[in-house]
């Protein structure tokens, strides 16, 4: 019998689980998520990778086709293709499936699921694992992040399904949540941020700074017209962050002026690196070679100035040149030799005006390029996003220059508009940002002065139509539906996916 | 009558009676008797006294149990009769001389809703098994077990090494392997010793492997006319003074060839009264049938018992095998069907040459300059312990292993046949893969009868690992070419490749199972399991699998002692229900890895000028927590009977089979994040099915034959494919052939359906499609809205026969025997693939001589409108250039059912063997795949999957099955 129990106990010790480890075995060559937050490398690399989907290619052309091609400021030009494709945007006939709403949906969330991905990660590490000073820098960075994408998408498509864990099976078939709770969040995700970041001298250039988690703060609030804010954000900048407008307006867009004295968030290019093959892969803006001038540079000539809007700046404002490029002007900066040869040929001709003489200015003229390439050409291109020969990229995927995302320009002007509201002294601000132009001071502007100088300042920085949005005036732009187009259809796709739990946009 | 087993009782002496039913044995005088067996009846012991009376008559009585034979059920054995499961058995005599090189090949058409299927005549091919048709659209493959031990597969034994196989059908049976019961469970068991008796036992065959190459192709005299008719430019087609082309290549000769195939076993059998063994080796080689493939496989078995004491007993199967496969390359039967016949197969100089007319390679060249053999290693292994602790109550504790070695050695010779077929760069490469598997086993068995109940109890724990190490590594540029070189330092250093992995899995369970019977009438089994899998996550790691069946042995009630007494032997009705997975699912699918490599996630801090790179990584790719296997539930209803004394027996099974939780690819919603579809468990399928199978068996004097036949029908249907699109496969030159959605079938074919040519104007004109015209086939316009266009496709059969079925005969007289077995499929399609160039494309690739059956118009004079040429305008098949005519259509879509006599066998047995030292000897001639009747076009109607589960009965150029005619001799010692 003693035998007997001695072979049970051997059985019931043999039936007993190895351990738990044997069904926990972890893939070979990679991290889990779990594993992958064990030091400062692991954090820097994840919280870059939120920041990667700011340069995505997608997200830039998304941006000038709803900001200022959608206005009449701008046209959309390029070429008849391109054309083709934008111009149910532009006209206003916007179909619920369509590429574009789908980048912005889909690079959006996926920037949102990245910065998730690091705010989890970050924030479960240890103070030997990460310092707690720069846990709260990269924090702070990742909350602005998540406020910066989901800003974008709530101002878009108004209520969107609002994700802050990582999103599991459980997630298929999330509603959208209503766009006032999608503000809140971002507004306490900005709050965050700004107690948590550090200033422009105290970090990096291109990391993000408590001055652009005000800037973001001020435009979010002013889009949802809730002006105190603004203006308690706005004199709060003014007081403690140390901006100043960049006096050489020709310098602000140019690859010299970047991080410059006004610019509050910039996105970050380089016309550096390795595998710079592929326009997702490269470092280079992708909004540049959408908008430098088609045939006379390797751009696609897209986003064109209007021949009326080029006309509404007044004689001596310099923003005329410095934001807007006119055909002459690219071919002397392009051409400088044959531009100067042309001059002289006027010159000549003005001297001696012979049907020879007269041909050589025309044949001249002429053999630089030609505007008439490409659909419906303006005349005038964006300069905000042109760049000089001299830093001309190798290849058009490289573009070095940085995209101006939030400048101090619009800061004071988002103040004077909130102090318009809200009380205070309107003209301040409003008048460095005129002054800065060489334009005489206005004494006390009304709404209309200020909706007019963003107008002339910000133009062409994906800023426009949302004004006339947010303040009413979107619908005097022709084909502009009133209660439809104030916002874009949630892709279809989306709402298929979800059995029809998301609800497309009203009027779509 | 031969074959009876004769034993001393009490000791280890026996032997066994020879043709004449003679039998010789010297008895000792501490014999307890002489005892008489024979499968199949009860044995007959006499005392010694009747014994040395020198002549007994021995009258063997048909067991009244005919059928209680013992059935290998999982983890352990119980007696037919006591069956309450779908569980069929093949003898391994059955199989045993079947000329097939994995033995799972030789059960094809043997066991009711088991479709066996080559996907590549090649020899060591891959062969598709299903267990009750097709429960998911990823690997329905079923589980292999050897002696106990789950493996991957079969293919390292000869058909020689088997014992039996037992198909274990249903969720009942199935269910006790848990996780892994879902496609139906192979049971295994190798030859085992025996007891007091020894043999030597050599068998081999020789056989010759053939194929018929006449597909209906053109000559070049009628390639050459019809594409010149047809306006081709053939000018570059050398040409006699007679106008007839000077080279005639049948590519499909050219390619193939008579193979011989040759295999070889010995084994030793034998034992003491405490010790069995069982030792083999076995040797056999197959050339195949399109030249440059060819496998053999060498295979030393070693079996053993030993009784330690009247408690323990200890034992151990061991398995070593390896394998060299050679292949040619896959697309060699496609080229051979595409090229075209005037081109020859080398130029005076004798070097291969490619065709002016096609860019296809020269099949010749495709295997002529490769060079790519596989060579597999496998060693398995289990030794056990088994203690009878008290009276009935046993302790089994087994411990296995299976290592795995597969070397692979491929170099790419130089050459220049033509422009596109060259290799300008020599280069080798060379793979390792090594898989070591262990598993741990302990079970403690209960056996208890008291009065009319008996009960059987089984708890069992095991303990399973596996870890694959992958390894590859290739260079380019060998120095030189020759063999020496063909190692990877022959190449250059820097022009080199390599990668390697680790993967690895555990498994964890336990399980349970009783059985009990009440009075022979009542019985029931239950089971359970409760498998923990490393290949999923904390959520859905433990998965419980549990079983019911219940079973009523109708013919012992006392109602029915008249019947039983007369006409009927046996009747007993089965009902069984279980949940059982699928766990055929690559691991670490539950986590989320993160990327550390991908450029996506970069970003750039640093003012201009001081600019850096940073690299970003987060987890990219959605990491299902929730993966788990794939869940079938499944229900059983059968019958078995026998009567007119068991000479009539049978079976008879109705099934519902529902997977509920089929991983399929699905389109996350963008808000999630993440890029890539991942897998998820939500899709349903559902197979429901009908098995029958009766055998008739009688034995008249000297005269045994036997007839019998199974049928069997299945239905599957895709019940739900929510949240995932339609999936399609099954690529033909730039479009899919099957697609697979919702309330069809899986796989099915998909296109137009082609309804007639037109052949007139006033056709044209009445259907009125935009851009169809004379000589394009009328496509049906199934939405009748006078276009057709996608919404117009529609499903067009699939490769799922309505029933397939299986007939097979025997017959047996003094020394003759004879056998045949015919076996079929019906009611399913074939996508004929290579129809795309035989018969539609416009190009100048080899065309079916029916092709002169395509619509042409005349050709009139302009002024006077007579004909000039006579066309074809009452053609069947559309132009040669019909843009309509090369997508997916029913023009490709043939009927794939046939009847093929699957496997014939001539043998005599010699009497009187045993005065040279012969126990028996005997020799045959077989015939396998002799015939088939099919109305398929192509090579041969038995198409697998060429790539997974959607590309299932698609013909892109299969390498198909061959005829083997074979002689062989079975001899015992």
């Amino acid at each position: 019998m003693k035998k007997i129990l001695l072979i049970l106990s051997t059985v019931v010790i043999l039936f007993t689980s190895c351990s738990k480890d044997f069904l926990e075995r972890d893939a070979f060559g990679s991290l889990t998520v779990d594993e992958f937050f064990k030091n400062e490398a692991d954090a820097s690399k994840a919280v870059t990778a939120a920041y990667g989907e700011l340069k995505g290619p997608r997200w830039a052309e998304c941006s000038f086709i709803m900001g200022d091609a959608m206005t009449t400021d701008y046209f959309i030009g390029g070429s008849q293709d391109d054309a083709s494709k934008f111009e149910q945007f532009t006209n206003f006939e916007i179909p619920t499936s369509n590429k574009y709403s789908s980048y912005l949906w889909k690079y959006g969330y996926r920037g949102i699921n990245k910065t998730i991905q690091a705010i989890i990660g970050v924030s479960g590490m240890t103070e030997i694992q990460l310092s707690a000073e720069l846990k709260n820098k990269y924090l702070g960075e990742l909350y602005f992040l998540r406020a910066y994408y989901y800003y974008n998408l709530v101002r878009t498509f108004g209520d969107i399904p609002l994700i802050l864990s990582i999103p599991t099976s459980d997630d298929m078939k999330l509603p959208s949540t209503p766009k006032e709770d999608v503000y809140a969040q971002i507004e306490a995700d900005l709050k965050l941020a700004i107690d948590m970041l550090p200033n422009q001298n105290e970090t990096k250039a291109g990391r993000i700074t408590r001055g652009a988690a005000k800037g973001l703060a001020m435009r979010v609030n002013l889009f949802q017209g809730d002006f105190a804010d603004v203006k308690t954000l706005g004199e709060d900048f003014v007081l403690t962050e140390s901006y100043t407008l960049d006096t050489d307006i020709e310098n602000v867009f140019k690859i010299e002026g970047e991080f410059g004295s006004g610019s509050v968030f910039e996105i970050n290019f380089w016309d550096q690196g390795e595998d710079q093959t592929s326009a997702f892969t490269n470092n280079g803006n992708f909004r540049t070679p959408f908008m430098m001038p088609r045939g006379v540079t390797f751009g696609w000539g897209l986003d064109l100035p209007t021949q009326e809007f080029f006309d509404i700046y007044e004689d001596g404002d310099a923003r005329r040149g410095a934001y807007i490029l006119e055909f002459d002007m690219a071919l002397e900066y392009e051409y400088p030799v044959k531009w100067a040869a042309y001059l002289a040929a006027i010159v000549a001709y003005e001297a001696d005006p012979t049907p020879r003489n007269e041909r050589k200015v025309i044949k001249l003229y002429s053999s630089m390029a030609t505007k008439e390439d490409g659909y419906m050409p303006t005349g005038f291109y964006n300069k905000k996003f042109y760049v000089y020969p001299e830093h001309r990229p190798s290849d058009w995927s490289k573009s070095g220059d940085n995209t101006r995302e939030i400048r101090l320009a619009d800061v004071y002007l988002m103040l004077a508009e909130a102090r318009f509201h809200e009380g205070g002294d309107v003209a301040e601000y409003l008048n460095i940002v005129r002054g800065r132009a060489g334009m005489v001071a206005i004494a006390t502007p009304n709404l209309q002065d200020i909706y007019h100088e963003r107008r002339l300042e910000l133009s062409g920085e994906g800023l426009a139509f949302w004004d006339l949005v947010r303040t009413g005036r979107a619908k005097d732009i022709p084909n502009f539906k009133e209660g439809i187009n104030e916002l874009w259809p949630i892709p279809q796709s989306e709402i298929d996916l979800s059995d029809g739990v998301i609800m497309q946009n009203p009027g779509y | 009558m031969p074959g009876v087993n004769v034993f001393a009782v009490g000791t280890s002496i026996g032997t066994s009676t020879d043709f004449d039913g003679n039998f010789e044995i010297d008895i000792p005088a501490d014999a307890q008797g002489i005892e008489f067996s024979f499968m199949g009846f009860t044995n007959q012991t006499f005392s010694i006294k009747v014994a040395q009376s020198g002549n007994i008559d021995v009258v063997l009585l048909e067991d009244a149990n005919l059928l209680d034979d013992i059935v290998v059920v999982g983890y352990g054995v119980q007696k037919k009769s006591d069956i309450t499961g779908s569980i069929v058995k093949v003898e391994g005599k059955q199989i045993q001389n079947a000329t097939v090189l994995n033995p799972i090949s030789a059960l094809q058409g043997q066991v009711p809703g088991v479709r066996i299927t080559s996907n590549s005549g090649a020899p060591g091919g891959s062969v598709s098994v299903r267990v009750r048709g097709v429960g998911t659209v990823n690997d329905a493959s079923p589980l292999y077990v050897v002696d106990g031990m789950p493996v991957s597969g079969i293919g390292f034994l000869g058909a020689n090494d088997i014992e039996s196989i037992e198909v274990l059908k249903d969720a009942s049976a199935t269910a006790i392997y848990g996780a892994r019961g879902a496609n139906g469970v192979i049971m295994v068991t190798t030859k085992k010793g025996s007891k007091n008796n020894s043999s030597i036992n050599f068998d081999a065959y020789y056989g010759v492997q053939s194929i018929d190459s006449d597909l209906g192709l053109m000559n070049s005299q009628q390639w050459y006319n019809y594409q010149k008719d047809k306006g081709s430019d053939v000018s570059e087609v050398e040409v006699d003074d007679a106008g007839v082309p000077v080279a005639n290549t049948n590519w499909l000769n050219e390619v193939s060839r008579a193979a011989p195939m040759k295999s070889y076993n010995l084994s030793f059998i034998g034992g003491s009264e405490k010790s069995t063994y069982n030792v083999s080796l076995g040797y056999s080689d197959q050339d195949g049938v399109i030249n440059g493939s060819s496998y053999e496989k060498l295979t030393g078995r070693l079996n053993g018992t030993h009784q330690v004491n009247d408690k323990v007993k200890v034992g151990s199967n061991v398995v070593i095998s390896q394998a060299n496969r050679v292949y040619n390359s896959g697309g060699v039967v496609a080229a051979a069907l595409k090229f075209d016949p005037v081109t020859p197969i080398e130029d005076e100089f004798g070097n291969l040459v490619g065709s002016s007319f096609t860019d296809y390679p020269n099949p010749v060249g495709m295997y002529t300059y490769k060079d790519y053999e596989v060579k597999n290693t496998q060693v398995l292994g289990n030794i056990y312990v088994e203690y009878e602790i008290i009276k009935g109550l046993k302790f089994r504790s087994s411990v296995g292993t299976e290592m795995n070695r597969r070397d692979s050695y491929q170099f790419y010779p130089t050459y220049e046949i033509s422009t596109n077929q060259l290799n300008a760069v020599s280069g080798i490469s060379r793979g390792y893969t090594k898989t070591d598997y262990w598993i741990l086993e302990n079970t403690l068995n209960y056996t208890k009868e008291f009065g009319d109940h008996s009960i059987t109890a089984l708890v069992g724990y095991s303990a399973e690992n596996s870890r694959t190490e992958t390894l590859a590594a290739g260079r380019s540029e060998l120095t030189r070419e020759t063999e020496n070189f063909q190692v990877i330092d022959g190449g250059v250093d820097t022009l080199s490749t390599n990668s390697g992995g680790v993967f690895e899995r555990g498994i964890e369970s336990v399980l349970g199972r009783i059985n009990y019977s009440y009075s022979d009438r009542y019985l029931l089994t239950a089971s359970v399991r409760r498998d923990g899998s490393s290949k999923f996550g904390s959520n859905y790691r433990y998965g419980v699998f549990p079983s019911f069946a219940l079973g009523w042995r109708v013919i012992n009630e006392s109602f029915m002692s008249d019947l039983r007494g007369s006409w009927l032997n046996n009747l007993k009705v089965r009902a069984g229900w279980g949940v059982i997975g699928n766990e055929n699912i690559a691991a670490y699918k539950y986590q989320s890895l993160v990327l550390t490599n991908s450029t996506h996630n970069r970003y750039i801090f640093g003012t201009n000028g001081a600019e850096s790179r940073y690299p970003g990584a987060y987890s990219k790719v959605f990491g299902n927590e929730n993966i788990h296997w794939e869940e079938t539930a499944s229900t059983n209803i059968g019958i078995d009977f026998s009567m007119f004394s068991s000479r009539l027996s049978g079976s008879i099974d109705v099934y519902t089979k529902d997977t509920n939780d089929m991983l399929l690819p699905v389109n996350l919603p963008d808000y999630m994040g993440y890029t890539g579809s991942p897998i998820l468990n939500i899709g349903k399928v559902n197979n429901k099915g009908l098995e029958l199978s009766v055998n008739w068996r009688e034995v008249v004097g000297d005269f045994t034959y036997s007839i019998g036949g199974n049928i069997d029908f299945v239905k599957n249907n895709v019940v739900d494919m929510s949240f995932s699109d339609v999936l399609t496969g099954g690529s033909v030159r730039g479009f899919r052939a099957t697609r697979t959605e919702e309330g069809r079938e899986i796989a099915s074919y998909y296109g137009y359906n082609a309804i007639g040519v037109f052949k007139t104007q006033e056709q044209v004109d009445e259907y009125a499609y935009d851009g169809y015209g004379l000589g394009d086939p009328i496509f049906e316009d199934i939405n009748n809205d006078g276009i057709i266009d996608s919404d117009d496709k529609t499903y067009l059969g699939s490769y799922m026969p309505d029933f397939s079925y299986s007939i097979n005969a025997s017959v047996a007289y003094k020394g003759i025997d004879f056998s045949i077995q015919f076996m079929g499929v019906q009611g399913n399609e074939i996508y004929n693939g290579n129809k795309y160039y035989t018969h539609y494309s416009a190009d100048m690739t080899n065309k079916h001589t029916d092709v002169t059956d395509q619509w042409r118009p005349n050709i009139l004079d302009a002024v006077t409108g007579d004909v000039l040429v006579e066309g074809n305008e009452d053609g069947n098949l559309p132009k040669y250039n019909s843009v309509h005519s090369v997508i997916s259509s029913s023009l490709y879509v043939e009927d794939g059912s046939f009847l093929r006599l699957k496997d014939v066998q001539l043998g005599y047995t010699f009497s009187n063997v045993d005065k040279v030292g012969i126990k028996s000897l005997r020799v045959y001639i077989n015939g396998r795949n002799m015939l088939t009747l099919t109305n398929y076009s192509g090579f041969d109607p038995e198409i697998g999957q060429y790539s997974g589960a959607l590309t299932r009965g698609v013909d892109i150029g299969t390498y198909p099955v061959s005829k083997i005619i074979s002689a062989g001799v079975n001899l015992s010692f």
